[in-house]
This record gives structure tokens, sequence and C-alpha cells, in this order.
């Protein structure tokens, strides 16, 4: 990724703004020049397909409390495209129904009317019903109170909704927990906060007001809607929950999806729907979050401000429900629909890329060189470059389907075992390093933990059988390795957890002490499905070190601690499990984990493999998977979910699909109109190549293989070093002793996280590339290609050219060639030696090399 | 090997610093770190790629047509001299040129140097932080004295010099914390005005003169005035029984109601208090009565009232919050009080004078009791913690911690050798305490889960033998205080009691209820005698 920050660092970006507002001023002028001199119904031709509407489009006002803000929102091609805020005047058929003022509707009396907003000669109609005017009004607790609390950051993590609490004054994180903060506010320390007899001098007024000293500051003023609700809620006798209630079933973003030039600023607003079926504006009291900020900016009032180019989704959050708005900023290119239509398309993959680049203006970069494809696709596929002689015949090769031809082999190579077997050990954590003094899994354990994935990869076991083998794997560690999976994570939580980690993509811990604030995880919903794994036990085996049985008792349960009682037990989303069912729970896990109606599960594996190719996820990050956090390609990730579930989780078809596609074989090289892309795939996004696959490669390039050992200091005696040869991605477990991985971030396999790999660049990786003794050493290896080439005489140019086809693929250029030649040539046959050695250096040291481009 | 080709020397130069270990190319490495680990690391990624590739990245991209293809390489110390001195060197010397600048012209200096000019804009900005209830950096701006005494980063103020005071350069924000600007108040607070740090700069200059006065400044709450829609839950927060006098009083929102012990009807209720009456103690005799209340989140307030005819003797502040508990000393000289403040204070309950400030809890206190021999007062804290202190000197003699959450109340036996506690984890726990109460000599006896939710009360009959409990969850108990055995569990009550007190010789159980009604019950036979709601109650007194 070093290759793209930097490219965006260059950028003059401060610039672009600037630029886009002058070309905007330009295509405005003709209107306003036309407006000028003809007559208005040539303006109405030049903008035909325009109108404008008001949001929300129909709606009721129900009981006397009720208001709703209007937003007047312009139409082009059926999008919404621009928030009218000029000059618009409101007016409601009959003000003794409805009231509008700074253009917030209040309702007057039960009844109908039409409002309508007029913007110059058009004007948008909308229909409104009142109702619920005589019913006696009062502000809900938990409808009205927790909301205002909530919004106001009160219960939120960092205040009062601590698991500590704040100054003795604790709430649930968001108001989750409606009966206990009702007592807290109501009754704890003898009713402190809440003052029935004198309301004005309650605490939840003279706080938030600053009154008084409050180390949260100042929340909001005397005058404002949320003193109002919480001082009329207290006056009215502060009245708790109610089962009776009605209870938030939904909310919705008005306008939920809106096309936006960079610079404009939309206006959101949040409906909230209840059981009883009513609605309310509840955009006051909503959280607003701008996934994307260099795309979008959204303030606490839910006005979003565009800031960039691509999308930007913004998240809301009110009483625990959440909603999501995207907001497209098309880049200011002049791309000709034209581009889009001549495409090529190989399948559906690129139907929708291409789909999404044109509705953000991104053209897509021309296809790759066989060069370029033939490094790439081996690098992504089985971790290792092309051989000089593999180039040369892919480069020479004259078939049109040669690089169909090619992934074939590849899906088939035995290194692709390697490489997957490798990725899905990162996943899996195995490894018998120590982790603060203790050895999880021993070096036996590790061992038949890989052998199980990696026999699971050469079958190409279909990835829903493989997850359900793991998930109710029994008996011996040793015989069979998925058990182990047990012994890493041997309570229910752990369990639980991972197993949502590594096969939803889907963090659930928080949902452990609380309701998910991001999610829409209960904390009920997390000890249902903990408890599906209280009943896997373990004991030693006797098959030696690391032999462990893992079995499943017949009784235990989890108990939830805010009860005291086990929760019955139920997989996310799935069926529950009768509590004294002596069947294994983990069958009802596996049953719906892998159940076609799981979307978590397929697209999770769906976006790591996607991930893998691509560069970036169409989720970033793999296992971030959450409602508030979308996809950048949210058709195009459904459809590849659903074309794995039709290839019955075959992981080679999806990967074929994959790298077929006209998107995976484009070029790397931005066009200066898609050079903002990171997420959108209009070209092939550069990679640095990861730590193993980068030290194969470069013991591959100087045929000088790397030794590795185990890492002693990390636990277990000394193990027998691997055999030479092995490459890196051949390494069963985690626990090697190499500086080289570790500073390129091989991941330590402790945690089950992608970010575990990292791909920051560093100092110590420059000065290690350039000086350290892992290039060095290869390179002065008496035994190494070098010396085959000196003992051959190879002529200097044949040296040259084998060098570039094995790091690059390609040719050197005549240019190349010609300063290469002139050094070599130069160089006195006794000082040849540390020529050949400084270019290869040179070569292996250079972008071009340590790059998957 | 010098070739004419400056590239391969340079390559060359590389792998010699490779073999032999340079000693400067270590501490180049080190510097690099440095730069890789502050903001600039961006440098460090560009650097990376003008390594890797001479020709720099920019073009190759901003052209598509010039490709990143030729390899050559610029020195890598080179570049490192010329990131080092570009992003570093020049800020640095800046900043050295920006400091050593003359002073700036002073602001007209502000007219008033008087403390209190300057305690006030302390009040507007800063107290939200620097109260003495858990001080940021422990500083304390609520008086002169702890003004003067400065935080944990020595003293804010030296008198006559506001240009070297650490509080003036944190308010101009000139300190400098690990490369980050501090200034005070931070974050999105409003910072302080031209004008208010003219004035704090001027009473420095002035010397920082005391206060006049001398007196601590009486803070009032202003709020809007919002009326009750109804009749207002007025719920009854304490209950204290005299045996001499056959009274049952009863702490409501800002009065006293005088219960007569026989016909359990309103004698007269004794109204003025500031704030919710939380805790009651009659005196030993039955003669007066104590009875203490506060401003939330401002001020204590204790009462005394002579019971014979309701007069008031006597009205103090003190604490800087609500008052929770109350005890006085069995010979009816030390009046003790507990505060949401976090401390225990000992007044002359003769005089009302202040005696000792006990330290040490870091939660809310809301439990206190003396030992029947005066000599230990014991404290339960919403810290989770029971503390005992030696009266006399005024010391903590013992912390007992086995409690999980917090801790509402506290008793002591007849006999002065057992403690009983209870709070938020269900649980009344028994203590041996030892003649001197020092740490170590104090075992715990017993733990037993009690009730199914958080005990708000204890109450000890006078012969020591029973002991009641109410909780949260609606229950209220009475207990073998010998055995710590179930006797009684009263019926579910229609709210939690946060009044407790046996009543007529300990035959008669009282209950007070946050709702605001009182019941009473046969202490042999759990069942109901009468119920005094708040209706009943203000009738009686409306008819007298």
């Amino acid at each position: 990724m070093i290759f793209q920050n930097s490219g965006r660092a260059l950028q003059p970006s401060a610039r672009r703004p600037s630029r886009s507002q002058r070309r905007r001023a330009r295509s405005d002028a003709p209107y306003f020049f036309l407006s000028l001199c003809l007559c208005a119904s040539v303006v109405n031709f030049a903008r035909a397909s325009e109108s404008i509407t008001i949001l929300p489009q129909k709606f009721k006002l129900s009981g006397q409390a009720a208001r709703q803000q209007l937003v007047v929102e312009t139409i082009r091609d059926k999008q919404f495209v621009e928030q009218v805020t000029n000059q618009i005047i409101f007016s409601s058929s009959n003000p003794k129904i409805l009231a509008i003022k700074n253009g917030v509707a209040t309702p007057v009396a039960d009844g109908t009317v039409t409002i309508s907003a007029k913007v110059g000669r058009k004007t948008a109609r909308t229909e409104v019903v009142v109702e619920g005017m005589a019913k006696p009004f009062e502000w809900s607790f938990r409808n009205h109170v927790q909301p205002v609390l909530a919004k106001a950051g009160c219960s939120s993590g960092a205040c009062h909704g601590a698991a500590a609490g704040q100054s003795g004054f604790k709430l649930s994180l968001r108001g989750y927990d409606d009966e206990s903060d009702y007592l807290m506010l109501t009754r704890n320390a003898i009713g402190r906060r809440v003052n029935p007899i004198d309301p004005g001098r309650s605490m939840i007024l003279i706080k938030p007001t600053a009154a008084v000293p409050h180390k949260g500051g100042k929340k909001f003023e005397v005058d404002s809607i949320d003193y109002r609700v919480l001082a009329e809620w207290i006056s009215s006798g502060a009245l708790g929950p109610k089962n009776e209630d009605p209870r938030i079933q939904k909310i919705e973003i008005l306008p939920d999806h809106v096309v936006l030039t960079n610079g404009a600023s939309q206006q959101l607003l949040v409906r909230a729907t209840f059981s009883d079926g009513h609605t309310e504006d509840v955009t006051h009291w909503t959280k607003f979050n701008a996934g994307n900020a260099t795309v979008t900016q959204v303030d606490d009032d839910g006005l979003v401000k565009v800031v960039g180019n691509g999308e930007g989704p913004i998240t809301a959050w009110y009483l625990s429900r959440i909603a999501i708005a995207t907001v497209t900023a098309p880049y200011t290119n002049k791309v000709s629909s034209a581009v889009f239509a001549k495409a090529k398309r190989r399948n559906f993959i690129d139907d929708l890329v291409l789909e999404k680049l044109k509705s953000l203006n991104l053209p897509p970069s021309p296809r790759s060189t066989d060069s370029e494809f033939i490094r790439r696709v081996f690098l992504d596929t089985i971790g290792v470059l092309p051989t000089a002689q593999e180039t040369r015949a892919f480069l020479t090769h004259k078939s049109t389907k040669k690089r169909d031809a090619l992934i074939e082999q590849l899906l088939q190579r035995p290194e692709f075992v390697d490489y997957w077997s490798y990725k899905w050990s990162d996943v899996l954590l195995v490894s018998s390093r120590a982790v603060s003094g203790t050895q999880r899994l021993k070096p036996g354990a590790a061992w038949a933990y890989y052998n199980w994935i990696r026999q699971n990869v050469t079958a190409n076991t279909p990835w829903d059988k493989f997850v359900r083998q793991m998930v109710v794997a029994q008996g011996s560690t040793l015989e069979n390795g998925a058990g182990n999976f047990y012994v890493l994570h041997d309570n229910p939580r752990d369990a639980a957890e991972n197993i949502s980690l590594a096969f939803l993509g889907m963090s659930i811990n928080c949902a452990k002490c609380h309701n998910h604030p991001m999610e829409k995880w209960t904390n009920d919903e997390y000890y249902q499905f903990a408890n599906l794994f209280s009943r896997v036990r373990s004991k030693n085996g006797n098959g030696g070190d690391g032999d462990n049985i893992i079995f499943v008792s017949s009784d235990g349960d989890l108990v939830q601690p805010r009860t005291g009682k086990p929760q019955i037990p139920r997989p996310l989303e799935g069926q529950s499990v009768p509590i004294d069912s002596p069947e294994d729970r983990r069958q009802a896990v596996a049953d719906w984990l892998t159940s076609p109606g799981n979307p978590y599960f397929t697209r999770s594996i769906v976006n790591r493999v996607w991930a893998n190719y691509f560069g970036v996820g169409l989720v970033e990050a793999v296992d971030d998977l959450r409602a508030t956090n979308p996809a950048s390609n949210e058709k195009l990730l459904s459809a590849a979910a659903k074309f794995l579930i039709d290839q019955k989780y075959d992981l080679k078809a999806l990967m074929r699909a994959i790298l077929q596609s006209e998107a995976y074989q484009r070029s790397s090289i931005p066009l200066p109109e898609n050079m903002g892309d990171r997420r959108f795939y209009s070209r092939y996004f550069t990679k640095r190549l990861m730590a193993e696959v980068l030290l194969d490669s470069i013991s591959e390039m100087t045929k000088a293989p790397t030794d590795f050992k185990t890492d002693t200091a990390r636990g277990g005696p000394a193990a027998t070093p691997y055999p030479t040869g092995l490459r890196a991605l051949q390494l069963p477990d985690s626990n090697v002793d190499s500086y080289f991985l570790k500073t390129f971030g091989q991941p330590a396999r402790e945690k089950t996280c992608d970010c575990e790999r990292t791909a920051e660049p560093n100092v110590t990786q420059v000065l290690h590339i350039a000086n350290g003794d892992t290039i060095n050493k290869k390179l002065e290896a008496t035994n190494n290609v070098l010396s085959k080439w000196l003992e051959q005489k190879l002529p200097n140019e044949k040296i040259i050219k084998e060098t570039f086809l094995a790091a690059f693929s390609r040719e050197p250029s005549k240019v190349e060639k010609q300063k290469f030649l002139k050094v070599l040539n130069e160089a006195k046959p006794a000082d040849l030696r540390p020529v050949v050695e400084d270019m290869v250096w040179a070569v292996l040291s250079s972008k071009e090399f340590l790059f998957n481009h | 090997m010098k070739s004419s080709s400056s590239f391969f020397a340079l390559g060359s130069k590389f792998k010699i610093f490779g073999t032999i270990a340079h000693p400067s190319f270590s501490r180049l490495e080190r510097v690099f770190k440095k730069i890789a680990a502050s903001n600039v690391a961006q440098d460090c990624i560009l650097l990376y790629r003008r390594f890797s590739t001479g020709r720099g990245p920019q073009k190759s991209e901003r052209s598509p047509k010039a490709k990143p293809r030729q390899v050559a390489n610029l020195p890598i110390q080179q570049l490192a001299k010329l990131r080092y001195k570009r992003k570093i060197i020049f800020p640095v010397i800046g900043l050295i040129f920006l400091c050593g600048l003359p002073a700036l012209p002073d602001l007209p200096a502000a007219e008033k140097t008087d403390y209190e000019s300057v305690h006030a804009i302390f009040d507007r900005h800063c107290m939200d932080c620097h109260e003495s209830k858990d001080p940021e950096a422990n500083l304390i701006l609520e008086n002169f004295e702890s003004l003067m005494k400065g935080g944990e980063s020595g003293g804010s103020i030296v008198p006559g010099k506001s240009s070297e005071s650490l509080l003036v350069k944190m308010i101009e924000g000139k300190i400098e914390k690990e490369g980050k600007k501090l200034i005070m108040p931070p974050g999105k607070k409003k910072k302080l005005d031209a004008a208010e740090i003219a004035t704090i700069k001027a009473w420095i200059d002035a010397g920082a003169p005391e206060p006049t006065d001398g007196k601590a400044l009486v803070k009032e709450l202003t709020v809007p005035k919002i009326a009750p829609k109804g009749q207002p839950r007025d719920s009854v927060n304490a209950l204290a029984w005299s045996p001499q006098k056959k009274i049952l009083a009863a702490a409501r929102y800002g009065e006293v109601d005088l219960i007569s012990g026989e016909s359990r009807s309103l004698l007269r209720k004794l109204s003025g208090h500031r704030g919710g009456v939380n805790a009651l103690v009659f005196s030993p005799d039955g003669s007066q009565l104590f009875s203490a209340s506060g401003e939330n989140a401002l001020s204590g307030e204790i009462k005394q009232w002579n019971v014979a005819d309701g007069s008031l003797v006597r009205t103090w502040e003190g604490h800087k919050d609500t008052i929770y508990s109350i005890a006085i000393s069995p010979d009816g000289k030390t009046l003790g009080t507990g505060s949401y403040d976090q401390k225990i204070k000992l007044w002359d309950a003769t005089t009302g004078q202040e005696l000792k400030t006990l330290s040490g809890h870091n939660g809310a206190v809301f439990g206190l009791a003396f030992r029947p021999d005066g000599k230990i007062l014991a404290s339960a804290s919403a810290d989770r913690t029971v503390k005992l202190w030696d009266v006399a000197k005024g010391e903590r003699r013992d912390t007992l911690t086995q409690s999980l959450k917090e801790v509402y109340g506290v008793v002591f036996s007849g006999d002065g050798k057992k403690l009983f506690a209870g709070g938020v984890d269900n649980r009344i726990r028994v203590w041996q305490i030892s003649e001197a109460a020092a740490e170590t000599t104090n075992p715990i006896l017993e733990s037993r889960f009690a009730h199914e939710g958080a005990i708000l009360r204890l109450a000890l009959s006078t012969d020591s033998k029973s002991l009641l409990s109410s909780a949260d969850d609606r229950s209220v108990k009475l207990w073998d205080a010998m055995e710590l055995k179930e006797k009684l569990v009263l019926e579910s009550q229609s709210d939690w009691c946060a009044g407790l007190a046996f009543v007529a010789n300990d035959q008669i159980i009282s209950v007070g209820r946050l709702d605001g009604s009182l019941a009473f019950y046969n202490a042999k036979t759990g069942k109901i005698i009468s119920t005094n709601s708040v209706a009943a109650s203000v009738a009686t007194q409306n008819s007298k």
C-alpha cells in the first residue's frame, strides 16, 4: 500500500475543489446566460428531467408533540441530486390543521392537509395526516427520555455509560437497559438525580446545563427541546418504562441515497416507526456517523457535507436501531458513457464493477499486459514468482485463451495448497508460539492442526463442509487436528467469539458486557450463542505431548452474569436448542453457520477471498463485517455470495471467476481520472508482497534457500530445524525465528484478526532490504545462481535478461539493458562477481520487485 | 571498486556497511525509527519509494505512459540528511526563534487585583475538573489556599511573576508536552478571553493577595422554576425513633415529619431544609433531633431541632454535596456526617463547630455508626469499603474491603464487638471488631446472601437481638442478629424502603418508602398494623 498512499500524498489535493468549483461555475454560466436572454421554456427544456420533491414524501403527525422537519430535494434521472435551501415558500392548505414555521411542520388539529413547497417556478406537494391531537400527551421514558440521554452523550461509553459509571451515576451503554436506568435516575442514592417536588433542581437538569460543575461539560441549554423533554417528564411524575409502551421497530434515513457534488451539503432526516404504527421525526436525537471521512462529514444535527469524491456511508443510530444512507459524490471527470458501454465484461463481476464505476464517473484502466498478468496471478494465487522459463513460454504463446489456461493450471498447482493452507492457518491461529509464557498448542498439535487444514485445501473441500468439520470436532487433537480450535479457545465465550470472527467476519465481543452499540447483537444473544459451546470439554489424551481429547459433556451451562441464569442456547439468528437436549449443541451452530440462509457466513468468506486478490476487501477490514460498515459495492458482494452458494461453496470456482474477470486483469497504472479510487476497482491496486512471499521470492531469485528454525525464545525445546529448501509459505507454524518475516509483518497468530498481518511500511524494512543480512547473504552465498552464471560464463546480456525475466516477468528495456551492460562490461573479470551482486541487489530492492502490480 | 558509475559505487558501499557493523549506520537507524514513530512517517514512505526507484513514483503515477522501470538509486544517507534537515531541524530552529522573540506588548492591565474576581473566572471555566472531588492533575481551584498549593506539577502561582506562573502558561497555551501543545481549558471547552487572562495576570503581578474577608464563597443555585403537575411523590428518605419521647421522625424533601409512636399520627412538620433530608438522628436523651440534607453538588446542611416544641436550634452548612448519613456519639457530644462529597465530618453537637474532616473514601459515604463506647466510628461507602475511624484522633484505623460493590449501611451491635454492613452485592457481612480496631484485628465472621437486590438500609433492635434489612427488590427482612438467620420476610413493598426503624420497644417495625408511604408491622408476626399514605399525613396536619 506504500505505493497508493504516497501517490495520493503527492496529489495537490488542496487544489482539487477549486478546480471543480471553476468547472461548475463554467457549466452553470450558460444556464444563467440563457435564463437572462431566452424565455423560461428554454430553461425548462434545458433541465427537463429535473423536478423537486418534499421529504418525507408522505407522512403522518401523531399527537401533540409531533413535529417534522421538511427538506426540499431536487430529483434528476430518478435520483436525489441536491437539497434546495434557498427561497423555499412552504404553505399548508389548512393552517388550522397543520402549521409550518422555519421549515418545520407542527400539528394543530386532527385532519388532512396538503403542504406545498414553491421554489421559483417549481412546486412540490405532499399530503399530511394529523391525528391523535385529542389524546393527552406524555413523554415516555423508554422512547423519549432515553434518546435524550443517549444523544447528549450521558449514557456514552466515555461517561456514565461506562461499566463503572461516573461519580456514582451509572447508566447502561446508550440506554439499552430501561428498567435499571429508570431506577438509577429516580431511586438510586435516595432519588438524587430526579427531584419530583422541585423538578428544576433535578441533577439530570442542572448537570447537563452546567448550572453546577459538570466534568462532562455543558450538554444542552435550558431552552432546548432536550431540557423540555426531561423537565416535562419529571414534572409529570417521572413515570417509568411500561410494558404497553410502543416499541421501536425501525428507523429510516431520508434521503437514503443521494448523489451530490463535492462541497455540497445535505440535511438528512430520520424517521422512527413504532410498534403501534406511529412514526416520529427523531432526527434531533439520532447519533450520526460518517463512515468515510474523506468523502463526507456529518454533524450532530444530520447535516452532511461532501468533502471529497467517492462514496460515503452515513450511519444513523437511534434507540439501538441502525440505518445507513449512502452519499455518492461522483468524480468530476468528463467520461463518455461509451467508455463503460464498450468496456469488456467477462462475468457478473465486471457488470457490477462497471455499474459502480459508471455511477462514480471513474473510467477503468486498460487491460494489463501479459507480463503484468502472469506475475500478478502467480503471486496472488500460489505465492511464487513465475520462473523465467514459464514467463517466456506464456509471453510467446499465441492463444487468445492463454490467460484462462494459466488460471486453470495455477488452481491445480501444489503451491496453491501451500498458499491457501498458510492463509487459513493465519485465520485459525495455527501456532506453537508461547503467549505470555504458555504454549497454547504443543508443536505436535500445531502440526496436526496444520495437516488437517492442508488435507482439506488439497481436496478442495467446500468451505461449508470444512467449517462444519471444525465446529463439531471431537476426539484426539493429534488424530483430528481440527479439535485444536477448542484447545486454543477453551471456554464458551472464546469459542463463540472466535467462530464469529473467523467465519462470520464479525466481532460480537462488545455484546459480552452490553448490547453491541454498532450492531444489532444484544447481551442476551451473546450468551445464547456462547452457551452453545458450554459443554465442550477436553482431557489429556495418551498420544503424548499435545494430545487432548475433545468431547462433549451432557450437562453444564454458561451463566449470563446479568441474570445469574443460563440463557437458552441459540445460534445468533438460528433456532434455539432445548436447554435439556443431550445432543451436541455445536451441531446447531454448524447447521446455522452453513445454511444458505445465513448471509454473514457466505459474505465473510467471499470478502476474504476477494481481498486476497484485489488487495482491498469489498468490506474493509475483512473481519469487520457489520451493519454500520457497508460494502463498497453491495450488489457485487451479494452477487458473489450467491455465486458461491450456487457453486456449493467451491472456493476455486469463486477464485476462477475473480481471476477471469476484466476487473482483476486491469492494469495497475492509474488513469488521471481514476487516480483517487481506492475502493471501486477501476484498476488493479498494487500491494507490497506479503512477508513470506517476499522472502520466498528473494530466495528463488538468488537460488539461495532460507533455513528456518523454531524460535526457542518463544517456547518449547529446540526443535529440529526445518528441511533446507522449505519455503516460508510451507511453514506449518508461526513459531519461527525469522527477523525478515517479523519485520515484514508476519502475523503472530495470537488473535483472530486480519490486522495481525501488517503491510505498514517502516524504516527497519527499508534498511533491511538495503543493507540487512537477508539479501546480502543470499547474494554472497557460494552456491547461488550468481555463482552458477559466472561458472558457466553466461554472457552479460543473458545475465541481465534472466534477472529481469525472473524478477519482473519482462525483458529489460533498451535503456536498462544499455546501462547495466555498460557497467558489467567495464568490470574486470576478477571484479565481476561484486558487480553482478550489485545489479541483482538493485533489482531486488526496486519497487517493481517489492510490489505486486 | 571505483566504477565510473556512481550508482554502482554506492551499491558496493552499502554492502561494506552491511558486513561490518557501522556505528554511524545504527545511529541512523535509530533516528529513522524516531521519525517513523513521529508524525512524519509519511516522509519515510516517500523515502522508501525514492529509495527503491530513483526516479520517484510521482512521475510514473502522473503519467500512465512513463512506467517505473528504470532502476537507479539515491544514496540513503543523503536523502536522510536532507529529510532530517527539512522536517526536523528547521521547525526546531523556528521554535527556538519564536521562543526567543521579545514578549508581545502586554494587554491593558485589568483594574481589579482581588482574589474574588479571579475566583469568579475559575468558577466560570475551571471547576468542572478542578473541584476538590477528583481534581485533574491534583490541582484544586476551589479556594485561595488550594490554588496557592498547586497541583502535581508543583506551584501554580508565582506571586508577582505572572509570566512564570504555571497557571498562566497553561491558560495561554504556552506549555508543550510530548510534542502536543497544551491549553486550558482543554479540548472543545471555551478558552479564557484576553480580559480574563489579564485579570488573572494582574492579580498575580500584584503579589497574588489573599481574599479580603477570608470566608468561603457561598454558592447559590439558580434554576428555572418548574411546577410539578399533580401531587408529586414525596418520598420518605430516612426514619429515626426516639424511645424516650416515643416519637418517630421521617425525613422528606425539605422537611421532617414528627409522628407519634402511639397514635401514629403526624405531630408536626419541621420545615425549612435546603434539599432532601436524607439522614436523621435523635440525641441520646431524645430531646434534640439532628437532620441532614443538602444542595446536590454544592453543599450539605445540618439542622438541630428541639423535639418538644419543634423549634429550630441551629442550622449550619458543611460538605460540598448533599449529606447522606448522620450519627451521634453515645455521650451526645459528637456528631458525624457523611456526604456524597466522599468526606466524613465530625462536629461538636452542642455548638455546631466543625471538629475534623475524615478523608479517605473514594465514593459517597452512605452509612455511619458510632461504636457504643464512642471511640470508633464506622463508615459505609460507595467505594465498596467500610472504614473504621478513631474518633478522638480523626485517623483511619482499618479498611474492610470484602464487599464486592457499594456499601450502603453499617450498624454496631450493642456490645460494640460486631459490625454489620450491607450493600449492592446483596450480602450482609459481619465483622468482629477489636478494642483498638486496628488493621488485621477485625476478622470477617460472616457473609450472608440476604436479598435478591441491593441492600438499602440496616437497623438493629435496641436489645441487639434483631436486625432489619431492606433491599431494592422491595423486600424487607428481619434477622436473628446473633445467628444471622432469617426470622421474617415482610410483604413485598410498594417501593424501595429507604426508612427503616424498630419502634415501640422493638415490638413494631416501621418502614418509610420512596413513594412517600409509611407502614407499621408487627415485629413478631410480620403482619401489617397500619399504613400512612402521604395524603393521610397531610390531612392530619391540616386538621391540626
